[in-house]
């Protein structure tokens, strides 16, 4: 017999912390240097995203996307590019602000904005509305991943799409031990593998290479604001937050690589497998 | 009734003698669609230069499609049955690009072909090795740059179900899961391994349909003239024009032998 891991249980439990502490305020702070990052990475993994589907045949131009927890329009922004609407759920005002001001300046005139949180958004209203439903890189806000998923199936009548960075590099986890916070306790991508297929759900994965590229004091307001989660930074945490930004950069430039589980399915098919 | 627990009894290679005929009809449906969507999967990682090296290769599932798209495919496979369909396959095709290593995979020596294929590729046989992370590495050590396997689904085929219960009562049907087991376990050891869903068509005469429920029961209880009425029965309903048709469902799973990071504890 296998052993049943209840994988949403467990995601539940180590979530509700970490969706508590990375609200809609915390966002509004992090606007700024999270749309710093987006732009000097030219929408990197947006633009590798909306790749995917271009490889497999799947994305058209009439396609409607909604891309949940939308950011400064990281994945937005790329899908837009090429399809006829793009509707962005984003409850931070701020990171609302910097998406219409991207896409303006992108002479992108296909978005519009939904600015509340997932969960609060009407899905009886938006049943079967879009062609392609995305989240990426925000699962950790959602302690019922599960029924969230469900929520995004119900949303499409085509595909759906969740990405979530793999933990793969020392190069955050080191600056996690020296800060002495511990953020990410779990490696939430091998959770949503098994809670999509707990659900009936059998993903396509495509792991991709993602770099975050962002400017010398778009990193160092990063780390402070993280830290803020858990304490006021002092002046120690400060240097060092300081002395790792300088090290890992390069003319000016702040540099991660790591990769992106990047999962998609076709919203109808369902199993009931193991319900 | 009390539930009884079902032993399947180990298939050994003389089964896959006897499974030759059908299982080389299944696979040549649609002009051998289901490896055909396998190469679809993988198109960014082979062409016409790749060697490619097939664990389990059966009748010539992947040796077929794939020789016509690479330089060279090597088949793994123990049963001289099997190895007579690669054969005969290729002859009737014109692939001429391949050899057959007639072998169980556990004895083949892996230093001999080390870093020798682009891409090692298993189908649906990992369920017969009991030390599957084993098997898995030792794929790896004969790959120089990708390794695919792919895997069943579970059960999704009602008809299956159906007559399962029909023959052996209330006894759950043995279903392996054998799709997230091998997942999680490439993720646990570091690998970051992508996901293809295919879904196929296999084909079969209902005499060859019949012969392969009468082979798969006989794994589990001894197939009795009524047992045999049984299948008859369920296979003859359910076909048309003297073909039994199934949608078949698959995962291929591939991952690049270079990237690996640290183990998960």
């Amino acid at each position: 017999m296998q052993k049943i891991i209840k994988w949403e249980k467990e995601w539940e439990e180590k979530t509700i912390g970490t969706s508590k502490v990375s609200g809609t305020d915390y966002w509004n702070k992090r606007a700024e240097d999270y749309t710093n990052y987006i732009k000097t990475s030219d929408y990197d993994h947006g633009r590798k995203i909306r790749m995917i589907f271009e490889n497999a045949g799947i994305l058209k131009l009439e396609f409607e996307v909604l891309d949940i927890a939308a950011g400064p329009g990281s994945v937005s922004i790329p899908f837009a590019e090429v399809v006829r609407k793009v509707t962005a759920v984003e409850p931070a005002k701020e990171m609302a602000k910097n998406l219409i001001k991207n896409a303006q300046e992108k002479g992108i005139k296909n978005t519009e904005i939904i600015n509340k949180k997932w969960e609060e958004v009407n899905d009886t209203e938006l049943e079967k509305k879009f062609d392609l439903v995305i989240c990426s890189h925000a699962s950790w806000q959602f302690p019922d991943i599960g029924e969230q998923l469900m929520r995004m199936n119900k949303a499409s009548r085509g595909y759906c799409c969740i990405g979530n960075g793999v933990k793969s590099d020392g190069q955050f986890e080191e600056m996690y031990r020296k800060l002495k916070i511990n953020p990410e306790s779990l490696d939430r991508y091998i959770y949503l593998f098994n809670i999509l297929y707990q659900r009936g759900i059998l993903a396509n994965v495509r792991m991709i290479d993602v770099v975050m590229r962002r400017s010398v004091n778009s990193a160092i307001s990063m780390w402070e604001l993280l830290l803020n989660k858990y304490r006021e930074p002092t002046d120690k945490d400060k240097e060092i937050i300081r002395n790792h930004v300088f090290s890992n950069c390069e003319k000016g430039i702040y540099q991660r690589k790591s990769k992106m589980a990047v999962m998609w399915w076709k919203a109808a098919v369902l199993d009931n497998l193991n319900k | 009734m009390k539930r009884k627990k079902v032993e399947c009894r180990d298939p050994g290679i003389e089964y896959w003698d006897k499974r030759a005929e059908d299982f080389s009809e299944s696979r040549k449906t649609n002009d051998y669609e289901y490896g055909r969507k396998v190469i679809e999967v993988l198109h960014e990682i082979i062409n016409s230069n790749s060697e490619v090296l097939d664990i389990g290769a059966g009748p010539g599932t992947f040796v077929i499609p794939f020789a016509k798209k690479v330089k060279k495919i090597t088949a793994v496979e123990p049963s001289k049955g099997m190895v007579e369909r690669i054969r005969k396959n290729a002859q009737d095709e014109g692939v001429k690009n391949f050899d057959i290593i007639n072998k169980v995979w556990q004895e083949v020596d892996t230093f001999e072909l080390a870093r020798k294929y682009d891409l090692v590729i298993c189908s649906i046989v990992l369920w017969i090795f009991k030390n599957v992370w084993e098997q898995l590495k030792r794929m790896e050590q004969a790959s120089k740059g990708y390794c695919c396997v792919v895997t069943g689904t579970g059960d999704w085929n009602d008809e299956e179900q159906k007559l399962w219960h029909k023959v052996m009562g209330d006894i759950k049907k043995p279903s392996y899961s054998e799709y997230p087991l091998i997942y999680n376990l490439l993720y646990s050891k570091g690998r970051f391994p992508n996901v293809n869903i295919i879904n196929y068509t296999s084909e079969r005469s209902v005499e060859n349909k019949i012969r392969h429920r009468k082979l798969f029961f006989e794994k589990y209880i001894e197939v009795t003239p009524d047992i045999e009425q049984m299948i008859r029965d369920h296979v003859l309903v359910r076909s048309e024009g003297g073909k039994y048709k199934e949608e078949g469902r698959a995962a291929v799973i591939w991952w690049s032998v270079r990237e690996k990071k640290e183990e998960i504890k």
